[in-house]
């Protein structure tokens, strides 16, 4: 499958996500099964809106398309991002070990007396959110050049790769960070 | 129209029931002979066990028939009797297992399962529609909760199917509820939350609006909370200021009419402050009074509404969004007229509840509105739906291996590879879960399917494992040995086909765990919750400092000491008294040390 061509976009690096929604939206309209009857189209649809809706997706999608081989799913953490590995790796098993003991505290003095330690570790969730951005906004930075690059003609597939890489390891940590501030956030307000 | 060509629309609540249709264009909700166009979801029984009445007429019956009335069904569709709780199975009725292990009701010498009970209500709206139509109608959308499995989507079409439907579609009832309130905007672009407190379910979804076509970007909610919960909460309150004044009420009718009672007395509460509940003729033919006031219903109703905004915090997250970001906030279900309710939606997403669509009815006109697309007589409007569980199989060391996240967007394919953990292996088993807990044994088993493939050495055989979720949220599983070609399917009717056994021998395993050395065990843990207690309340005090009082700082000092003796000398019975004493007297502190707390943080956010 081209997931370009399935939503009937230019296949290029850089795709504005609302973009992308829009051409799945106005190609659902038609080809949803109840305004067109069962079909696989929607399923085909859906696929390429998620392929395409995310850059590091889009990047594999687009790296496989025009090399034909899949781009590398797993390496080293690139040197750019991997300052941030210690310090994530830590808050987040001090919120584990945080969450555990307010899931074992039964009484309001012993709730209370955690309040602290649970508001710290939330303002450190949230400066390592705030950095993990700041990367995602470099690597932002890089992809648009390589997409202006393309469309000018130079294929930079290795560049692109690398990039893709990096947002797996950014997308993955993200997520752990999310889901570790909507925990702690049950717990402290 | 014609029977061939007509749909209708059907919501089969937990509580109530209803039915529409799309008549020259506008959606129509049909009433009853009795002008109503609520059923109540109640069917009654005859002695000979036979169904006799349904709605309003089996309500009444009730009163004098409880073990014969069955009400909330909903709640038993598509569920194994051996994982109901018992305050699930709490009904006047009496439910038992089947062949299969699934839940029955039983009526004299026969049982009725789930979908043929509410088949008798879907009869009933069935009928309603076609004495408005003047002809006979054949085909259906009907309502499910997002939360439902896939066993208990399968239930839902099979009710159909036993009272002549055909199902066309079966879908969410939050997604209804959104295109009642959007049929008059549908052009404008915006994101809904569509906010589904009902008799017996709760949903949280978030719809985005673009140009007619609705697309749902997270659903969330539990399938075990609802405006029943309220009743039942209330209900256990009064049985208790009952105890007081000497009168019990332990048999099935007295919980009947409690039960009953507690509803009408909530419902009174939405309007009123203060309602006198009376009771005449209880046992023994006593009779009482009881006075509830609303902030008895609402400090009852706490902890359930605590629930309910833990699932809308979880949804935004799921989303990806913000309570700010959304546009409009609209209320389903009879229970959303609670003012606490409505100050709770209100509270947690930062703005006015939309409250132009009848909370029970919205449900109901939307399910039609699908009906009216499905038929061709409406048109420009598209529903684009998510999955709201997970799906997986089990993987090695027993974790949950997602294959579909939750929310993704139906239809929806996909598939990934396994391989031979053992030298000359010849079966893969693969088990179909769904869920969001990390363990497979904590999700919902949906059954699994074995199949043969040529012997390779480990990690050389591949298999194919493809799941696909069809427009109605129903999932479709197939294996398949990459070498030989060879495929097996998962049955839909085998959706709930796991041996009875398993979970039986799960539940009793569990069970007998907890009795293994209980009084030794008991011992440990309280004396390690004492340690805990002990720990966090000397650290308070030192923490708050002058900001106890003297006093308060020695009495808690001094139950501090009692606590302290207790857990190097006195037997369990004595102990545990002091654990409670201990934190009674330290909830003042406790407040004073998280406002102290919170204070400092402020203090210091401010100098930073």
């Amino acid at each position: 499958m081209n997931a370009f061509e399935v939503l009937g976009l230019e296949a290029r690096p850089a795709l504005d996500p609302e973009t992308v929604k829009e051409a799945h939206l106005r190609a659902m309209a038609t080809h949803h099964p109840d305004a067109a009857g069962p079909n696989d189209h929607a399923l085909l649809l859906n696929k390429a809106r998620d392929l395409l809706g995310r850059d590091r997706t889009r990047l594999h999608h687009l790296i496989e398309l025009t090399r034909g081989t899949p781009a590398a799913e797993r390496g080293a953490i690139p040197p750019e991002i991997g300052d941030l590995f210690a310090p994530l790796a830590d808050v987040l098993g001090k919120v584990r070990g945080h969450l555990e003991s307010v899931a074992g505290a039964e009484s309001a003095i012993e709730k209370a007396g955690l309040l602290s330690a649970g508001l710290e570790l939330f303002e450190s969730l949230r400066e390592i959110q705030g950095r993990l951005a700041q990367l995602r906004g470099v690597q932002s930075e890089r992809l648009r050049e390589l997409d202006a690059a393309w469309v000018a003609g130079t294929q930079d597939i290795e560049g692109l790769e690398r990039i893709a890489l990096a947002l797996a390891f950014l997308d993955r940590w993200s997520e752990q960070v999310d889901e570790q501030l909507y925990r702690l956030s049950e717990t402290v307000v | 129209m014609s029977s061939e060509t007509v749909i209708i629309g059907i919501d089969l609540g937990t509580t109530n029931s209803l039915v529409g249709v799309v008549d020259t264009g506008f959606p129509v909700l049909i009433p009853g002979a009795d002008g109503k166009k609520l059923l109540p979801s109640a069917v009654s029984f005859n002695p000979e066990g036979g169904a006799a009445l349904v709605g309003a007429e089996a309500l009444r019956a009730r009163l004098v028939q409880p073990s014969r009335t069955v009400v909330s069904i909903k709640r038993f569709m598509g569920r194994r009797h051996a994982a109901l709780t018992s305050a699930e199975k709490e009904v006047a009725y009496s439910l038992e297992a089947d062949g299969q292990g699934m839940a029955v009701v039983r009526q004299g010498s026969r049982t009725w399962t789930p979908p043929e009970i509410s088949a008798a209500i879907l009869r009933r709206l069935k009928e309603q529609a076609e004495s408005y139509l003047g002809h006979p109608v054949l085909r259906a959308v009907v309502t499910v909760p997002a939360y439902f499995n896939d066993a208990q989507r399968q239930a839902t079409r099979q009710a159909g199917e036993h009272a002549g439907l055909t199902v066309e579609r079966i879908i969410n009832e939050p997604t209804a509820a959104a295109l009642a309130y959007g049929l008059d905007r549908a052009r404008r672009k915006g994101k809904i939350a569509v906010f589904d407190f009902g008799g017996g379910t709760f949903d949280l979804s978030i719809l985005e609006l673009t140009d007619g076509v609705f697309q749902v970007l997270a659903t969330h909610g539990d399938t075990r909370l609802g405006g029943d919960d309220l009743d039942s909460a209330l209900a256990a309150w009064m049985a208790d200021e009952l105890q007081k004044q000497g009168i019990p009420c332990g048999d099935a009718l007295a919980r009947v009419r409690l039960q009953s009672e507690a509803e009408a007395a909530k419902i009174r509460l939405s309007k009123e402050e203060t309602t006198e509940v009376p009771l005449p003729f209880l046992e023994g033919g006593r009779s009482a009074s009881l006075t509830v006031t609303r902030a008895k219903l609402e400090e009852l109703a706490a902890p359930i509404l605590a629930r309910a905004k833990t699932h809308c915090l979880r949804c935004l997250q799921d989303a990806k969004l913000s309570p700010a970001e959304i546009d409009e906030v609209v209320l389903v279900g009879g229970q959303t007229r609670m003012p606490r309710i409505r100050a709770l939606a209100g509270e947690i997403f930062q703005r006015e509840p939309n409250v132009s669509v009848d909370p029970d009815q919205a449900v109901a006109i939307g399910a039609t509105l699908q009906a009216g697309i499905l038929a061709g007589t409406l048109q420009n409007l598209v529903l684009l739906d998510v999955t709201p569980l997970s799906l997986g199989i089990e993987a090695f060391g027993g974790l949950m291996n997602v294959i579909i996240p939750r929310n993704s967007s139906i239809p929806v394919k996909a598939g990934e590879m396994f391989t031979n953990a053992v030298d000359g292996q010849r079966l893969m088993k693969i088990h179909v879960l769904q869920g969001e807990r990390e363990l497979a044994k904590d999700n919902f088993s949906l059954g699994s399917l074995e199949l043969p493939f040529e012997s390779a050495p480990r990690g050389q055989a591949r298999v194919g494992v493809q799941f696909e979720i069809d427009a109605d949220g129903i999932l479709h599983v197939l294996a398949r040995d990459v070498k030989s070609g060879r495929e097996e399917k998962l049955a839909l009717q085998s959706a709930v086909d796991v041996a009875d056994e398993t979970v039986e021998r799960m539940v009793a395993e569990s069970v007998e765990h907890a009795f293994e050395d209980m009084a030794e065990r008991q011992l440990i843990e309280t004396r390690m919750k004492a340690g805990r207690l002990l720990k966090a309340a000397g650290a308070a005090l030192a923490a708050v400092g002058d900001g106890a009082s003297a006093e308060e700082q020695a009495t808690i000092m001094s139950a501090m000491g009692r606590l302290e003796r207790a857990v190097a000398e006195a037997p369990l019975h004595e102990l545990k008294p002091a654990i409670q004493d201990l934190d009674k007297l330290t909830q003042g502190l406790a407040e004073k040390l998280m406002e102290k707390t919170l204070e400092m943080r402020l203090k210091r956010q401010g100098a930073v």
